[in-house]
């Protein structure tokens, strides 16, 4: 409740970067804009805040395809709910939910 | 690009976020440095296989990397847990104890305050007695009391030596400019009596003034603040009074003068000096013969010398250092006990229920809660008194020694009325305080109806932030239906009040 009443737009546009699928931190900054000295902070402090959680790769699929393992970031029931709140305040990232929700997968 | 080159940008990347993962805690450092390692791999890895590897892009990589540090920054110094100490810390006893503490601190380092204070540059204090005009006596001539006083070392087996002072609030005009100082004249060998050596120079002995200069002697806060501690200060010259000085010595830092925070020493001249009545005080350090008592001879020397006879009528104050750091605090000690008392007694209604047990408070917590009460009031009294003090001596150096006559009345008053005010602030802060916890209560939560343009709170209610328990404040104190109580709560407030 008190951490939905104080997102700032920053911490929104990252929820819903995540919501729309964009995932892992360098996916995230190239989605949102942002530069990673926001991004990664905001993405401590929005799962200290239990909004998203994050899950690591798992080992075995890296290897296969030879690369490092991943750190993948997913929204809470908490983090979905505060978003859905905060969405009204933030008209522009509203319409970018909206154009989000009707474009075809 | 070449793959020698992508490694080497490659290389470049992960030193940067190696640098940066030293800020982040020991226990987060694997996890993060691999989370920044994968994502540099990942960026470079689509940047290669999208074939957008060029210079501008490897320039954007690289300030992707110096992220890292605001990043390592925010794990080490986390912002939230940052913002809820400094909000929730105010609220302690300790945060109230520690600010008064540096209040009080403050005050005494930063005032011209000397009594509680030792000099270290002493030769053996204890054998040292100083003899100063009683504030009823008449005024006196410095030069008849240095007089009397080779009379007193002459006559009288009990003083081994003596030394003669007067001091005065004095201006003095040097390279830094305009200073308000307490200035003293003293004989040449008061600082062999008082066994003070000359960290620079070599005192009123030097052969500098011997064009018939004025000496004079610095203190070292002097020599700081005019001369920036200028090592070649023997010989240049200041204005004291108006009048030109030849500086001839620097005293140690952290030498006090007995009884007077005085900074700059002149000696006594041979010569005809102005009669200053009620502007220059005099004064005399005495040190007793070798083994004797103090506390004896301190009262055959106050006999021996109120025996004297000099032209006006003239009471002697004689006090061994010791009695002169405790003499504001003894006389004014009966006095602050009797005022604590009186003020506890008119808020025994806000105090009295605070002293009760109840549900989360045993005699553990009660006793803590008093003990709080106790410290926080003592730091508050000594900041109160040292505040009266330092404001006396300040108003002393502003408009001369003429008000010393005041200064003992002024500074009661002042501490009184300090000391009051204190008390009532002490108190309250206490019943604004959980009495289990003693955290400073929240937010205020406003009772009564707020229908109608005129309508007004009926009283506050104050939630512990732990749910210890609610304390209900009337919107009037001088209502005789409601009064200022304190519930206690069970467990089930906790999750409430936390959340609050």
């Amino acid at each position: 409740m008190m951490a939905s009443a104080k997102l700032s737009y920053t911490a929104a546009l990252i929820l819903q970067t995540i919501s729309a699928g964009y995932n892992y931190g360098f996916d995230i900054m190239d989605v949102a804009g942002l530069a990673s000295g926001t991004v990664y902070p905001a993405l401590r402090r929005l799962e200290q805040q239990g909004l998203i959680k994050s899950n690591w790769e798992r080992g075995r699929a890296a290897s296969a395809e030879q690369r490092p393992p991943r750190r993948y970031y997913g929204l809470t029931p908490q983090g979905k709910d505060a978003l859905a709140k905060v969405l009204p305040r933030y008209r522009l990232l509203e319409q970018l939910s909206n154009s989000e929700s009707s474009r075809p997968s | 690009m070449h793959d020698r080159a992508r490694k080497k940008l490659l290389w470049r990347c992960n030193g940067i976020v190696h640098v940066a993962s030293f800020i982040v805690p020991r226990g987060q450092r694997r996890q993060w440095l691999e989370e920044w390692r994968s994502e540099i791999w990942h960026w470079l890895a689509f940047l290669i296989e999208s074939g957008r590897l060029s210079a501008s892009s490897e320039r954007q990589l690289l300030q992707h990397c110096w992220g890292a540090f605001a990043d390592a920054l925010w794990c080490r110094f986390n912002r939230v847990t940052v913002t809820q100490f400094l909000q929730s810390y105010p609220a302690t006893p300790s945060f109230c104890l520690l600010m008064t503490g540096i209040g009080l601190a403050a005050v005494f380092t930063a005032g011209p305050i000397s009594v509680l204070r030792s000099s270290p540059h002493i030769q053996e204090p204890n054998s040292l007695l100083t003899v100063s005009l009683n504030e009823d006596s008449r005024w006196l001539e410095p030069e008849l009391l240095r007089d009397a006083s080779m009379d007193w070392r002459r006559s009288n087996k009990l003083i081994a030596e003596a030394a003669a002072y007067a001091w005065r609030a004095s201006v003095i005009r040097g390279p830094a400019g305009r200073q308000e100082v307490v200035s003293a004249r003293v004989t040449p060998d008061m600082f062999e009596v008082l066994g003070t050596k000359m960290m620079v120079g070599s005192g009123f002995n030097s052969a500098l003034t011997e064009d018939g200069r004025n000496p004079v002697v610095l203190s070292d806060a002097i020599w700081r603040e005019q001369f920036h501690r200028d090592a070649a200060v023997l010989g240049k010259t200041l204005l004291l009074n108006g009048e030109e000085a030849c500086v001839v010595g620097v005293l140690p830092a952290g030498f006090l003068f007995p009884g007077t925070d005085a900074r700059v020493y002149t000696a006594f001249s041979a010569g005809p000096h102005p009669r200053l009545p009620g502007v220059e005080w005099p004064g005399i350090v005495l040190r007793i013969a070798p083994g004797l008592p103090i506390a004896q001879t301190e009262q055959q020397v106050r006999t021996l010398l109120n025996q004297t006879s000099f032209p006006v009528p003239a009471v002697l104050d004689v006090l061994s250092l010791k009695d002169i750091q405790y003499r504001s605090l003894g006389s004014g000690a009966l006095v602050v006990v009797f005022t604590i008392f009186v003020i506890l007694i008119l808020h025994w209604r806000t105090i009295g229920p605070l002293c009760v047990m109840g549900r989360h408070r045993t005699l553990g917590n009660l006793l803590r809660w008093w003990l709080f009460f106790a410290l926080k009031s003592g730091l508050l009294v000594a900041l109160a008194w040292m505040m009266a003090t330092n404001l006396v001596e300040m108003a002393i150096l502003r408009f001369g020694i003429i008000v010393l006559q005041y200064a003992s009345g002024a500074t009661m008053w002042l501490f009184l009325a300090g000391l009051t005010i204190a008390m009532r602030w002490s108190i309250r802060d206490q019943a604004s305080r959980c009495r289990t916890c003693l955290k400073r209560l929240g937010t205020a939560i406003v009772l009564g109806s707020s229908i109608g343009p005129l309508s007004q709170p009926s009283g506050f209610e104050f939630l512990c932030e732990s749910g210890h328990g609610l304390l209900h404040v009337p919107a009037s104190d001088l209502s005789c239906l409601d009064s200022e109580r304190w519930t206690d709560l069970d467990e089930s407030w906790r999750e409430v009040a936390q959340s609050a």
